[in-house]
């Protein structure tokens, strides 16, 4: 196994709203529309929602790749530098080969949301869910671009990466993410995170993301997890 | 006038506003939830009449679709879209709060939670069912819902949390409703909650969805 001796670094990027990719269709069946058809209103406001966000959106995210090896306990845990996540067996097993944890968060401002909310209280529902559900769309789909970033670092290392985890999925306690802000810079890319592990702005996200040479990227991560009450199952 | 009634169910249900809205296509240039409801009442029958066996009927059918996953959020928007849409000519000719609500629901989403769109929605569906909601809003303490009880006498508490964290707060806060006022009864809802957890901290009903919401709800004025 080679170690390109990875120090401790700590990156923060801003993604262009163009660099991600959420389209009606994925749009359309993250609100659950799937073997029906989607009313025409609800589409319509799809394609305005998709042309409207963009001036809503100030997409920063950022990762750490902490300087430490990675330890599984026998307890279940895993433990890298002052880290000691509960990931539960699923994640575990995931990561089980990383030499290096990278701690990512990412976030799309508050914006869209705030806008969001307004019309959902206000005049047009439909267009305050569409828009909320376009946010959330965008927050994910960065997270996966900001994810390619690292898988691009990687490559010149000769390492991978693992798929991304975030605390509250897959067994993991939410309540970790204290853990995980610990090791990042305070307010990193503008985010704060409440006593309740609560991350504001509201649509972000954040998890792990494990690297080495003997990782893999897994595409279809439901193989792995058998969680059947995970509302990412039902799509 | 049966039928009028069977006609603005069916409006309400599909969304269909007014005869200017397209929507639904099969339904374009045909009469919608407001004709309806202004012929309805051209016709002699009383709002409460309408609301209930017209309006409310529509909204328990898509309420219904949505908890079978038969239909989704923006089709129960839709469907509130056009309710309300009749709502404004009933408005008016309601008497008393007494005539025109089976009731008053609190509505919060608990302590350290900012998460409001299962609230909101739940909302919709309950208010269409004839409830007074009362929206308290996000990140709700304890105390704001014991002020709210004081403030409407005999009301429902609803609460919604998203996050297992925010789950102690509704916790605590259904225990402190419970022994600060007994008779009133709780009732919770939020992605990650279950009946085990609804049932250890008092509350009086779990809704995985709006609809078991409303239909509890309907249990009580039922029973009242
Ligand atoms: C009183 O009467 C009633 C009656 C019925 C009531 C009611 C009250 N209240 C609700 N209901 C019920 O009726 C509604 C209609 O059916 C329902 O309301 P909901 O609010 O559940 O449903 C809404 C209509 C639509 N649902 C939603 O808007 C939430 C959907 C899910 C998929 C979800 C989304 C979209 C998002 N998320 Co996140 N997210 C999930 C959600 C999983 C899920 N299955 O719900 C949940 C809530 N998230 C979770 C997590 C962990 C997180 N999320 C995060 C991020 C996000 C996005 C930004 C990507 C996005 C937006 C979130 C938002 N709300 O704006 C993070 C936190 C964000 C933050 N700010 O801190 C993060 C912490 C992940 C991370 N580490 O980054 C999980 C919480 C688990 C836990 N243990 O606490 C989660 C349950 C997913 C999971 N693991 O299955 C019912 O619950």
């Amino acid at each position: 196994m080679n170690d390109p001796g990875i120090s401790d670094q700590t990156i923060e990027t801003v993604i262009a709203f163009d660099e991600i990719a959420v389209d009606a269709a994925s749009l359309i069946q993250s609100m659950g529309y799937i073997d029906s058809a989607c009313p025409e209103p609800v589409r319509l406001t799809v394609e305005e929602a998709l042309l409207e966000a963009a001036p809503h959106v100030d997409i920063r995210g950022g990762y750490r790749i902490l300087p430490d090896d990675v330890r599984l306990e026998n307890s279940g845990e895993i433990e890298c530098g002052a880290c000691r996540f509960k990931v539960g067996k699923v994640i575990k097993g995931q990561l089980r080969r990383a030499r290096r944890l990278a701690l990512f968060a990412i976030t799309i401002g508050d914006a869209l949301e705030t806008q969001a909310r307004d019309l959902l209280r206000g005049d047009d529902p439909v267009k305050g869910y569409v828009l909320d559900a376009t946010a959330s769309l965008i927050v994910e789909s960065a997270a996966d671009r900001l994810h390619e970033q690292l898988r691009n670092a990687a490559a010149e290392w000769g390492w991978k990466t693992t798929n991304r985890f975030s605390p509250g999925y897959c067994g993991w306690p939410v309540e970790q993410q204290h853990i995980l802000f610990a090791q990042l810079p305070a307010k990193f890319c503008g985010i704060t995170l409440s006593e309740t592990a609560l991350m504001h702005p509201i649509k972000s996200v954040s998890g792990v993301i494990g690297l080495g040479d003997g990782v893999a990227y897994h595409p279809y991560p439901c193989d792995f997890c058998n969680r059947q009450d995970c509302y990412k199952r039902k799509r | 006038m049966d039928q009028v009634l069977g006609q603005i169910a069916v409006c309400v249900e599909r969304g269909k506003i007014n005869m200017a809205s397209p929507f639904p296509p099969d339904l374009a240039g045909q009469n919608g939830a407001e004709e309806l409801t202004q012929s309805a009442l051209d016709a002699g029958l009383s709002a409460e009449e309408i609301l209930n066996q017209g309006l409310i009927v529509g909204m328990q059918k898509i309420g219904e679709k949505f908890r079978n996953n038969e239909a989704f959020v923006p089709d129960v928007l839709l469907a509130a879209k056009a309710m309300n849409a009749a709502m404004k000519l009933l408005e008016p000719l309601f008497k008393a709060d007494a005539n025109r609500f089976k009731g008053t629901l609190v509505m919060g989403t608990v302590a350290g939670d900012l998460h409001d769109i299962g609230k909101n929605l739940a909302s919709m569906i309950i208010q269409g069912a004839g409830w007074k909601v009362v929206d308290m809003g996000v990140d709700v303490s304890t105390e704001k819902f014991l002020d709210a009880i004081k403030a409407n006498e005999g009301c429902v508490v609803g609460m919604s949390a998203l996050l297992t964290t925010t789950m102690a707060n509704m916790e605590q806060t259904v225990r402190a409703i419970k022994e600060a006022s007994p008779a009133t009864k709780v009732i919770v809802g939020g992605a990650p909650l279950s009946q085990e957890f609804a049932d250890k901290v008092g509350a009086d009903c779990y809704c995985p969805d709006p609809q078991r919401g409303a239909e509890f709800l309907e249990s009580l004025s039922a029973g009242a």
